[in-house]
């Protein structure tokens, strides 16, 4: 699974340093960087701005006017050292509806061809069975995970997509990304339409789905897609699942 | 109207209208020292482009140094007075002119009611910053009033200045009284702005990513910032910089200043609105002080870069901050 055996701090310019703990798409690898985070967050280290999880690092954005870089390497070191102690927060399963292909995933159907397999067999792959949430990044939070085979043999699309809709289902280089939190641009191929939406600004925190966190995909017709929407919308429609504690196993 | 009354209006905690948007400009937008503690949800900094201007037109109109303020792009906006308030214009020299007489910048003025603030030609530099004493009113979201067209957030419902809103200011805190009537900046504490620009990089995250030909481009050669810049980030052209293998990574943190290099090797430089993640390699990451400068860069204009360390370049934040506290300190009278 790819974890250094020598954590690697890396400098990020005057005021970032990321903390990176291997170079794969491993839960492992990830649980170690949020218990970082944790643990960082718990130590109260004057200086520190802010810090965030991405999939194999921790970024720490810190003031050099408190903290200068050699001391910082240093307390993260000593945090790092003493972190097997940190519980993390309990994972919670979301259950994702989807409608794939048609006007709601029309790359779908590329796909289907690039990787010579029927949709339907795409659709099989992609749904029912649960994915890790590695990280929330890019804008408005995209929620992502690692995608099985043969779907992480895509790579991203030549020509982005323009005019992608809130919800989009997305697929590229290894990864997926839930439901797309913002309409845009985007180089992902967009298989598929979730009626349930990923960033609320005005909440705290503003996102459904955090990192840590899992989802599973299931696949719904036109009729329930609207059917969801509406009661999502409304606030009637709870995606959560179940909630499973660190060690459960599922 | 006199600055006065305003002044008590303020103190007594309302907000007052002090502007009305004849004209927009091009990009004109709320924007303070940032939004800092959402990255976790894909949450921008964004924030001025240039903030060291943003802290100096403050500072000249009587502010704290962090309020909001109008960041006008290129082809500032037109602006009528809906009362009498103290205003300073830092960064860009973009032809201000307060009822067609030019006005100077780096330096507070008063407007009447029913002046009309306007621009002409963009002398030099890119943005400016319009500071009010008050500090501009928007709601503070996520901690901040900058706003994040993309993610329409901040600043007048998330978006840039349109014919006919109205700009209000606040009670800021600051006072007034304490401002020393005699202050001015000294020529050599105000910057100027070429069409060539000398950035300074601290190598890293991903410079090992990059053949030695492809590091010795990226620290040669000149480089062209083309047409797609806006504060997202600068498209440079140039000497392609050349990977070993993989262009791309797995997805990391994109701080404001990072030079990422897609497969093309074509350089991106991410600034304020920038996402906070990315999958390109990264060769280098632009220190703090000279992401500001590139704030004031336009198309056309050249870049080159210089390796510096990171030690170094934490000792020069030093240095500006004193120089910055040092103008703070001239602009308040001792008590």
């Amino acid at each position: 699974m790819n974890m250094y055996k020598r954590t690697r701090y890396l400098i990020v310019g005057d005021k970032g340093l990321s903390v990176e703990f291997g170079n794969a798409l491993s839960e492992e690898i990830n649980l170690r960087v949020q218990k970082l985070w944790v643990s960082l967050r718990e130590s109260r280290l004057p200086g520190i701005i802010e810090a965030f999880p991405t999939i194999r690092s921790l970024f720490v954005y810190y003031d050099p006017l408190e903290i200068g870089v050699k001391r910082l390497i240093r307390e993260l070191k000593q945090i790092e050292s003493r972190m097997g102690e940190i519980t993390l927060p309990p994972s919670r399963l979301f259950d994702v509806p989807c409608l794939y292909g048609g006007e709601f995933g029309p790359d779908l159907a590329g796909i289907s061809e690039i990787l010579r397999l029927p949709p339907e067999e795409i659709i099989r792959i992609h749904s029912g069975r649960e994915y890790f949430i590695y990280d929330t990044g890019f804008i408005g939070g995209s929620a992502h995970f690692k995608i099985p085979p043969p779907l992480d043999s895509l790579p991203r699309k030549k020509t982005p997509n323009l005019g992608v809709p809130i919800g989009a289902v997305l697929v590229a280089g290894g990864m997926g990304s839930a439901f797309k939190p913002l309409a845009g641009p985007t180089g992902w191929h967009w298989i598929g339409t979730s009626p349930l939406q990923q960033w609320f600004p005005e909440k705290d925190p503003p996102l459904l789905i955090n990192p840590g966190d899992r989802i599973i995909y299931r696949p719904v017709d036109r009729e329930e897609f609207f059917k969801i929407r509406k009661l999502f919308d409304e606030g009637r429609y709870d995606p959560l699942f179940s909630t499973r504690h660190p060690g459960e196993t599922g | 109207m006199l600055v006065r009354e305003t002044l008590e209006a303020l103190f007594k905690g309302v907000f007052v209208e002090v502007w009305e948007v004849i004209h927009p400009g091009i990009l004109t937008t709320i924007q303070d020292r940032g939004r800092y503690g959402y990255q976790q949800y894909g949450v921008s900094v964004s924030g001025a482009m240039d903030k060291f201007a943003l802290r100096l037109a403050n500072m000249l109109a009587g502010n704290d140094d962090g309020e909001a303020a109008l960041e006008m792009t290129i082809v500032g906006p037109k602006l009528r007075a809906l009362r009498a308030c103290r205003i300073a214009i830092a960064g860009a020299d973009l032809s201000p002119q307060i009822n067609g007489r030019p006005l100077a910048t780096w330096q507070p003025t008063e407007m009447q009611e029913g002046d009309v603030l306007s621009f002409g030609t963009a002398r030099s530099g890119c943005r400016a910053y319009l500071a009010v004493y008050g500090g501009i009113e928007a709601p503070l979201t996520m901690g901040s009033r900058s706003t994040h067209i993309l993610s329409k957030l901040g600043g007048l419902n998330g978006r840039a200045l349109i014919k006919g809103d109205r700009i209000s200011i606040r009670n800021a805190g600051g006072d007034l009284r304490r401002f020393n009537p005699d202050f001015s900046l000294r020529r050599e504490q105000i910057p100027s702005y070429g069409r060539e620009w000398q950035v300074r990089v601290i190598p890293g995250p991903q410079s090992d990513y990059f053949t030695r030909r492809g590091i010795a481009a990226f620290y040669s050669a000149e480089y062209d910032i083309s047409p797609q810049a806006d504060r997202m980030g600068y498209r440079l052209r140039g000497p392609k910089i050349e990977h070993k293998a993989a262009a791309d990574i797995l997805t990391d943190a994109t701080p404001r200043g990072s030079v990422q290099v897609p497969g093309d090797g074509n350089p991106i430089i991410l600034l304020s609105d920038g996402q906070t993640t990315g999958g390109y390699s990264k060769i280098g990451v632009i220190i703090s002080p000279d992401q500001d400068r590139l704030g004031q860069a336009r198309p056309g204009d050249k870049i080159r870069f210089r390796r510096m360390g990171v030690v170094e370049a934490q000792r020069i934040i030093q240095g500006e901050e004193e120089r910055i506290q040092e103008i703070k300190r001239a602009s308040l009278i001792t008590i």
